[in-house]
This record gives C-alpha cells, sequence and structure tokens, in this order.
C-alpha cells in the first residue's frame, strides 16, 4: 500500500515537471511541410517570357526569372530577379508561380491556415492553389496526406522597379476536429480568390513595361537581423529535467 | 539501469554549475596570464623575462580587464561574442569601437558560465565601470539601464561620444538588457 502511494506520488510528479520542462504543443509552422518529390518548377525560368495579365497590350519579355529552391521541410526559398545575363529585374505587377508539393507531417487533419512570407511580405503577394485552380486556405488535408499545389506570386503596384526579391515562404496550418475528409477526385469545390485575381491589376492603358534605366542599380533587400549574442541559460529546465528522471529513476528503483 | 539514470540526473543537474567552475577557471587563468604579461612589458629591466621564458598566453586573448565595483565584477574581457568566447568571460563585439574611439559593446552572461553579468540590472545612473585596455585606464560612468529587443543591434552603433554599451540576457528570448555608460572625464 505505501509502495503504491509513492508511486503514486512520483507518477504525479514526473508528470507535472515533465509539463513545466519541455512539453510544447505542436507548432502551427510545422504542421504541413513542403515536399521533394517532385521538387518545386518554376513557371518563368531563364530565358522563359514574363507573364502578361489578360489584356495587356504589350508584347511579351523576358525581363524577370522566379527561381525556387527548398531550403528546409517548412520553408521555400524564392528568388524574383534578373536573369542571369541580362540587365532588369523584378518590376511591379510581376507574376509567376511555381508547382510543388505539400504534405500533412503529422497523423492528424490539418486545416491550412496561411501561406506566410518572410522577408519581403511588404512587396510580395502570394497565393497557394491546387493544380486547378482552386484557394487551398481552408483545406483540410487528411494524417500524411500529399497534395500538388500552385504557389502564385506578384510583385505588388507599390514595390520597387529593377528589383530583387528573394523571401521564403511557409505553410500555416492547424490541427482540424476529426472528421474523415475522403480525398477528393480533381479537386471539386473551391472557388478562386487566388492571385489568378491579382489585387492590383494595372489599368489597360498603362502598358506594364518594365522601366529599364541605364545604369541599373539592383537593390539587395534588407534580411533580417540576427540576434545579439545568446547569453542566458535556462537553469530551471536543467534542474526540471534532473528532477524529472530523478523519479524515474526511483519508480524502477522501488517498483514491486 | 536505476543507477544510471540517477548518474544522468545528477549530470544533468550539475551541468549549470560545471559550466560556472569552467568559466571561473577560465577567467582565473586569463586574469593570471594578463597580470604576467603586464608585468613582462612593463619596460623594467629587473623585470625582463629571461630568454627562455615566454608567457604561455596569446596576447590576442585577452582583450582588456573590465571592473564594475558597485556589482563586484572584475573580469577579463576577449575578443568576439561566438559562443565558445562567451562560454569563457565576456567578450567584446568586434563591430563595435575600440575603448576611447566610440561605443565599445561587450557581452557576458548572466546565468550560467560564471554569471559575469548577473547584476548588470541593479546598476544605476552614475555607477563606475572602469575597462583596461592597453594598459590604459577608462573609466564610465552609467547612463542608462534599458531592455531592448534581442535583434536591435544600435548597442553597436556609434553614440557621438566614448561611451561603453554593456549586453546581457533577460529571462526572455526576445530581449536583452542593455547597460550605456558614458566616458567619464575624471
Amino acid at each position: 500500500m505505501r509502495t503504491r502511494k509513492l508511486q503514486c506520488l512520483l507518477y504525479t510528479l514526473v508528470f507535472c515537471l515533465a509539463l513545466c520542462s519541455n512539453a510544447l504543443a505542436a507548432d502551427t509552422k510545422n504542421l504541413v511541410a513542403w515536399s521533394n518529390n517532385p521538387g518545386p518548377v518554376s513557371s518563368d525560368p531563364a530565358n522563359t517570357l514574363d507573364y502578361l495579365d489578360p489584356g495587356n497590350p504589350n508584347e511579351p519579355s523576358d525581363v524577370a526569372m522566379l527561381d525556387c529552391v527548398l531550403v528546409d521541410d517548412h520553408n521555400m526559398q524564392v528568388t524574383i530577379g534578373p536573369n542571369p545575363d541580362k540587365k532588369g529585374g523584378a518590376y511591379p505587377g510581376y507574376q509567376a508561380y511555381f508547382t510543388s508539393a505539400i504534405v500533412n507531417t503529422t497523423s492528424d487533419q490539418v486545416k491550412i491556415n496561411d501561406v506566410v512570407v518572410t522577408d519581403q511580405s511588404d512587396a510580395i503577394l502570394v497565393g497557394i492553389s491546387d493544380l486547378s485552380g482552386n484557394n487551398l486556405i481552408g483545406k483540410v488535408l487528411n494524417g500524411n496526406e500529399s497534395i500538388a499545389v500552385k504557389v502564385t506570386t506578384r510583385i505588388k503596384q507599390s514595390a520597387l522597379q529593377t528589383n530583387t526579391y528573394s523571401f521564403k515562404i511557409r505553410i500555416d496550418a492547424m490541427q482540424e476536429a476529426s472528421h474523415y475528409d475522403p480525398p477528393k477526385g480533381g479537386g471539386g469545390g473551391g472557388g478562386g480568390g487566388l492571385p489568378n485575381e491579382p489585387i492590383d491589376v494595372p489599368p489597360v492603358d498603362e502598358p506594364l513595361s518594365p522601366q529599364i534605366q541605364e545604369p541599373i542599380e539592383l537593390v539587395t533587400p534588407p534580411e533580417a537581423l540576427a540576434e545579439l549574442p545568446y547569453t542566458g541559460g535556462n537553469v530551471a529546465l536543467f534542474m526540471g529535467t534532473a528532477l524529472s528522471l530523478g523519479c524515474i529513476g526511483l519508480i524502477m528503483r522501488y517498483k514491486p | 539501469m536505476a543507477n544510471i539514470i540517477f548518474i544522468t540526473a545528477a549530470v544533468v543537474a550539475l551541468y549549470p554549475l560545471l559550466t560556472d567552475f569552467y568559466a571561473r577557471y577560465q577567467q582565473s587563468q586569463l586574469s593570471e596570464q594578463y597580470q604576467h604579461l603586464i608585468a613582462i612589458s612593463g619596460g623594467s629591466e629587473a623585470a625582463a623575462p629571461d630568454e627562455d621564458e615566454s608567457p604561455t598566453i596569446d596576447p590576442k586573448l585577452v582583450w582588456a580587464m573590465l571592473e564594475i565595483p558597485d556589482i563586484n565584477v572584475k573580469s577579463p574581457v576577449i575578443k568576439g561574442t561566438s559562443p565558445e568566447t562567451l562560454a569563457k568571460a565576456p567578450g567584446w563585439y568586434t563591430e563595435s569601437a575600440l575603448p576611447g574611439e566610440g561605443n565599445t559593446t561587450i557581452a557576458g552572461h548572466r546565468t550560467m558560465y560564471g554569471g559575469t553579468f548577473r547584476d548588470l540590472a541593479k546598476l544605476k545612473p552614475d555607477c563606475v565601470i572602469t575597462l583596461t585596455y592597453n594598459q590604459h585606464l577608462y573609466q564610465y560612468r552609467v547612463q542608462e539601464v534599458a531592455v531592448i529587443q534581442s535583434n536591435d543591434w544600435s548597442v553597436v552603433e556609434d553614440y557621438g561620444y566614448p561611451a561603453l554599451t554593456l549586453t546581457t540576457c533577460t529571462g526572455s528570448d526576445e530581449k536583452r538588457l542593455a547597460v550605456r555608460a558614458r566616458l567619464s572625464d575624471e
């Protein structure tokens, strides 16, 4: 009886210490990951004519390009800038997309909340859809489900001319209350709401021709500042972990 | 198995203390060697070393000596602010100015690794801080103690006058504590 009481006490203590030492809920940033199978494919690599909005009277030209590469499971690095051997650069109204795949990394359902741009959020519009053009914000993915996506980016009208934009795109999701959402064939339902309907549509009488000036200065976008040196240390975390381990040792030593 | 877990628990619990011992040992070694170096370079023939004797210290390692009497700090300062450097002693931001030439910035641990800047928050305006660099004594008086963002690099910028800025962590990963002091004419 006494041993059992001791066991209950120790289990409670371990549980409480586990909560305060290292208990973190799943971060919304890490529920959905980019898949590298297949890897991202840009719609506007080098030596490809830029996209023109419907109704744009200009002749298509190749002024900018979009390059995308997976830097880690959750961040897609996108660079929009000039072609390697040409002058020019990204310009307001430039639009391109890349196709890739995303995967629910958990075994539970998750709902896609947002597609987040870091480092250049003031200059870039981003939308995510499936390959049929259906908006994926609000889409529920079943456990470990993977889907092909199309991520469209557009340079805002307020952005700089002939610039280079380098930013990361991340998919935020949250755990969904469990009900089975059978996979749909062909992506039914849902509307657009993507930069297929760009928010800043240039008027037809304002030709979207890039202003190539001599000499061209590519403005390097500001990088996120690194943190000052870390000079702390969570002593409580070490003590909590040590106590948890000690309690586990006691349980193992005194269990009948 | 239980014994292994107990031993692991003991090591984990003692780790912060071990880092303190490590840092204090490093700092005492650095201080001794710094004093030895000063004695050797004192200029006196009597103090001139034998040909065989050479300082064991890398003269570039101890950058300066920092003293803050009000919080009982007396510590060598070394160059750089990498984690390995700061594990030994407070480190000088190489992005900042040399003493007397602008804003000199030094980072130090608040907890673990000796906790040299543990009591930095207790400093008040007009508290004295001395920095001995290149055998010259610079005396500063505290102007401001403030909590800043962890990516606020204005702490290494020039203020327009010779200054000393000390930084350390607060309890939050997103904040830092900064003490700004002005070079005193006294």
